[in-house]
Parts: structure tokens; C-alpha cells; sequence
């Protein structure tokens, strides 16, 4: 195929092109990895000096040092705080994330299913989209204390909240991806004399996808601080409650709290990161002409 | 389109409008008052199987608005404070490590995975430790909506400044601008739209994020109320809460719009074309 184009800038690689693409590869990632992988070093070095700072002079078990501590424990204590309390952590965070996700996968089919009825349907659009639009400015998360006032299950409130705060960008962008099909394929298609749900099927449906993981980036964040503000507003397992409950625990051993709000956010790139990958095997064309 | 139209058909037009008009604002209206009459006339806890005290009805709503309109008028101008602040804070920050990005690349390189990395984390977890580091009044909460709005802003702002019009960059070059003049002229300007894009997302995400923050034990404003009243009962007023700060979401929303219509009247018409 590339011998019919005649680009003038088509140069011949010596190596075999597998082993150029693995290369190259490799290369990019370490050429994007290291600057931010260089930064967190650089912050976990200049942590560990305010540290030491803070602490200069001060004996170990005097109050000025407990003090210290709630407010800046050093690293090397945020990890051991970690690999102390590692199961009881890991499982806060597999039962926050699990509920977190469900709620998510709920969201998303819910969310798309009412974007496909509202690009359909141009009275539902009439009625209700000015209130999915809307309610995008609405603390929806505000609702959760309310909603823990109606749905008494604690697991079934978290889904809810998480699902909650996924439907509506999902709605909102897909019905945006819906639209998005260039109007040169819509004419193709019509002189092909394709059907409406063919047009669905082959065209609009996969014009909607790279809109949808958008949304569904926006909302993996979403979900998850959802699942944590309903387990903050009275739930028996999770980080949110774990959270609260060392919180008000223990003020010298600050330690375990900063190991798990930094797991906190790992959690949360870890999902962000897991729907940026499925994005990649699902809508593997264009990346580059999606908005961001 | 309207100058090739003959003068008599103005009044028809006028009066298709009007139709276009009610053909847009009646059917939300009809759901919206459909939505108040199931409520208010408790049809919803039928269905949903649910009593008065958990959901109450419009007109117990309003009563305790009435009745506890000093605490949510004080509440709200706690949590207005916060809200602002930490926008502002978070803009300018973000705006700021834009102009890094855009004259040290290796600061780019360094820093925007980890701006990028910010919006993925739940920063609502970081509120103990603010609260340890601010104390349990305002400065904490202004502290996290810094946090939760600056990544957008940083992302919003470095596409602005580095989205400029080839047509225009070269004019300026043949003029041989200086590196200044470009950027006051030129780069800053075209970097507006972007600013006030994500400016207008960071609202709502602000006010949810004072809000939740106060969730914590804060020291007053109205998360602190809705918390406290969910958990003594008073859904009534809790509800009161929460029309609160979709209003102050709202109104700060149109305010961040009003202000891009003003300063970026060139930009408005363009987008909102380009949105539908």
C-alpha cells in the first residue's frame, strides 16, 4: 500500500518495521514518562526535607512533635502507615471501587439508552432536555444526604449516587456524538437506501463512541466521589468511611490517613486509566480529532 | 436572511416566533408544573413508597425556607465566600502554570500529566488534611476548590494560548512584533474563549466541591447545615439547602457567561454555533 503513494518523504528504515514500531514505542512512552515520573520524585524529596524541617530539634513523643505529625507525616511513615493497614485499606478501596464501578456501567447504559430515545423521540428532547441540561449545574452530589434518606440500603445508595452522577454527561455527549456524523456519510448512506437503524448501526452509533468515552472519562471521577460522599454520609464499609473514621481517631498517627488519601487517588487514576484503555480497543480510529 | 424577506410578512414572522417560542418553553413547563403536582399532591411517595418527613412536599419546603431564613441567608454567604475565592485562586493558579508551560517546555513536560492526573482523583478525599493543615473554617474549603478547579483551568489555558490563528501569527510577524507584543496582541486574546470555557465548568464544580467539603466538620455554611439536618432529620430544611446552592451554581454560571459576553462579545455567537 505504500508503494501506490508517491510521498516524497517516505523514508526506508533500515530496521525491519515491527522492531521500529516496538522501538519507537518504547522510546515515546520513556520521552512522556519521565518528566512527571521526575516531578513526583522531586515533590517526594522535597516533602521528606519540610519534614525534617519541621521536626529539627524536636524529641520523638513530645506534643510539639505529635502536633508535627498530623500535619505532615514523613513519606517513609505514610508507607509503613500503608503496609500496616494494607488489607483493611485495599479492601475499603475494593468495596468503594466495586460499588463505584457497578453504579458507573448502570449510569452509562442508562445514560445512553436516554440519549438514543432523545435523539428519536423530538418531544422528549422538547420536555426533558432543558432539565438534563440544567441539572448539570445542579450539586447532584447535594442529593446524596437526601437520597440516604429514601433508599435506606447502603450499597444500593452508592450505586444509585454513582450512577446518578454518570448518566448525565454520558447523555449529554453521546446525544452530542449522535449528531456528530458528517453529512457527506448521512447522503451515502441515503443513496445506498440504508434503513434507519442501519444508519444507526453503522454510522451514528460508532460516530457517538469516542463522545461517549469522553463522558465516561469525566465521569469514572465522578462515580467514584460519588460512592465516597455517600459512604460519608453514613455507610459501614469503604474509604469514605474510613476516611472519617480516622479522621477523628488518632491526631498524632496522621500517617494511615495520608496513605489512604493517596490511595484514594491512586484509585481514581486507576479508573480513569482503565476507561482510557477499554477507549482504546473500542475506538482505536481518530483519537486525535476527539475534543478534549 | 430577514433583509430578503418583503416588509408585509414581518408581522407573520413575528408571530411564527412567538409560536417557536412557546413551542420551546411549554413542554419543559407542562413537566415542570406535571413534576410540582405529583409532588406536592404526594403521589411520588406513592409510587415510590416513601413518607413526608423523608421527601417533603413544595409547600413544606417554602415554610421552613420561611422560617430559617437567617441561617441559609448566613450559610450561603459562607459558602459564596469559599466558592469565589476558590475559583479565583484556582484560575489564577492555573492560568499561571499555562504561561510556564507555554515559555519552559520541560515544565510542560513535567508538570501537565500531573494537572491532567488531578481531575481524576477524588479530591474530596484531601479535606481532613486540609482540615488539619487550614483549620475548620473557610480557608480549607477555599484550599480544595483551588485544588478541584485548577487542573481544568491549567488544560483549558495552555490549549488557548497555543491555539493561535496561523493567518494571524504570521501578520504579526511581518509586522516584527516582539515576543511581548504577540502575546498581549495576540496570544492572550485568543486564549479568552478557552479561559472562559473552563471557568464556567469551574463554577458548578466549585460549588459542589465547598459544598461537599463542608460535609466535614466545617464550621458553618451549607453543607455544614444539609449534613446536620439529614442527620437530626429535617429533610425540609436540607432540601432548602440544596435549591440554595443549585441557585448560587446558577447564578454564578450566567455571572462567568455575562462577563465572556462582555469581554469576549467576538467569541459567543461563534461558539454557541458551533455547540449546536
Amino acid at each position: 500500500m505504500a508503494s501506490l503513494r508517491t510521498a516524497p518523504n517516505t523514508t526506508v528504515k533500515p530496521t525491519s518495521w515491527a522492531e521500529t514500531v516496538q522501538m519507537g514505542r518504547i522510546q515515546s512512552f520513556w520521552r512522556i514518562f519521565w518528566p512527571p515520573a521526575l516531578t513526583v520524585g522531586l515533590i517526594i524529596v522535597l516533602w521528606q526535607v519540610i519534614y525534617l524541617l519541621l521536626t529539627n530539634g524536636l524529641e520523638e513523643d513530645s506534643l510539639a512533635y505529635k502536633r508535627q505529625q498530623s500535619i505532615l507525616p514523613s513519606p517513609l511513615k505514610v508507607i509503613t502507615g500503608f503496609t500496616e493497614n494494607a488489607d483493611i485499606f485495599l479492601d475499603a478501596a475494593r468495596v468503594t471501587l466495586t460499588n463505584a464501578m457497578i453504579g458507573f456501567l448502570i449510569g452509562a447504559v442508562i445514560g445512553y439508552a436516554l440519549a438514543l430515545l432523545i435523539d428519536q423521540a423530538r418531544w422528549v428532547e422538547r420536555s426533558f432536555y432543558v432539565y438534563i441540561v440544567a441539572s448539570q449545574m445542579i450539586p447532584v452530589i447535594a442529593l446524596a444526604p437526601i437520597l440516604y434518606g429514601i433508599i435506606k440500603d447502603e450499597t444500593m445508595l452508592k450505586i444509585t449516587v454513582s450512577a446518578y452522577l454518570t448518566f448525565f454527561p454520558v447523555t449529554v455527549n453521546v446525544l452530542k456524538g449522535l449528531r456528530s456524523v458528517n453529512t457527506l456519510s448521512l447522503e451515502l448512506m441515503h443513496t445506498y437506501a440504508a434503513s434507519r437503524w442501519e444508519i444507526y448501526l453503522k454510522l451514528r452509533i460508532p460516530a457517538s463512541l469516542p463522545f461517549l468515552f469522553n463522558a465516561l472519562k469525566i465521569a469514572s471521577t465522578g462515580s467514584l466521589i460519588g460512592a465516597i460522599v455517600a459512604e460519608l454520609m453514613g455507610g459501614n464499609a469503604g474509604l469514605g468511611v474510613l476516611i472519617l473514621k480516622l479522621q477523628y481517631s488518632s491526631y498524632a498517627r496522621s500517617d494511615r490517613l495520608w496513605a489512604l488519601i493517596i490511595l484514594a487517588a491512586l484509585v481514581g487514576m486507576l479508573f480513569f486509566l482503565v476507561v482510557s484503555l477499554v477507549e482504546r480497543l473500542v475506538v482505536p480510529w481518530q483519537p486525535e480529532y476527539r475534543k478534549k | 436572511m430577514a433583509t430578503i424577506l418583503p416588509p408585509q410578512t414581518k408581522t407573520h414572522q413575528k408571530s411564527s416566533a412567538t409560536l417557536d417560542w412557546a413551542a420551546k418553553i411549554l413542554p419543559p413547563l407542562i413537566v415542570a408544573i406535571l413534576v410540582l403536582a405529583l409532588w406536592q399532591f404526594e403521589i411520588i411517595h406513592a409510587i415510590l413508597n416513601i413518607k413526608t418527613f423523608q421527601l417533603p412536599v413544595p409547600t413544606q419546603i417554602i415554610e421552613a425556607a420561611g422560617k430559617h431564613s437567617r441561617d441559609l441567608w448566613i450559610g450561603a454567604n459562607y459558602t459564596l465566600l469559599e466558592v469565589v475565592l476558590g475559583l479565583a485562586i484556582g484560575a489564577a493558579v492555573g492560568l499561571l502554570m499555562a504561561l510556564l508551560f507555554v515559555w519552559f517546555d520541560i515544565a510542560r513536560r513535567g508538570l501537565m500529566p500531573i494537572a491532567v492526573a488531578t481531575n481524576a482523583i477524588p479530591i474530596i478525599a484531601f479535606v481532613p488534611i486540609m482540615s488539619r493543615w487550614f483549620g475548620f473554617d473557610q480557608p480549607t474549603r477555599i484550599a480544595v476548590v483551588t485544588m478541584m478547579t485548577f487542573g481544568p483551568m491549567v488544560v483549558s489555558a495552555y490549549k488557548g494560548l497555543t491555539s493561535l490563528d496561523a493567518n494571524s501569527a504570521d501578520l504579526m510577524h511581518t509586522y516584527a512584533a516582539s515576543r511581548v507584543q504577540v502575546f498581549l496582541k495576540l496570544r492572550l486574546p485568543s486564549s479568552l474563549p478557552y479561559l472562559f470555557a473552563a471557568l464556567k465548568v469551574g463554577t458548578t464544580v466549585a460549588t459542589i466541591g465547598a459544598v461537599v467539603a463542608e460535609f466535614f466538620n466545617s464550621a458553618g455554611g451549607i453543607g455544614k447545615l444539609l449534613a446536620n439536618n439529614i442527620q437530626s432529620g429535617d429533610f425540609a430544611l436540607a432540601w432548602c439547602g440544596v435549591i440554595i446552592v443549585t441557585l448560587m451554581g446558577l447564578a454564578l454560571y450566567l455571572l462567568v457567561g455575562l462577563a465572556e459576553r462582555l469581554l469576549v462579545p467576538w467569541q459567543s455567537a461563534f461558539r454557541a454555533q458551533a455547540n449546536n
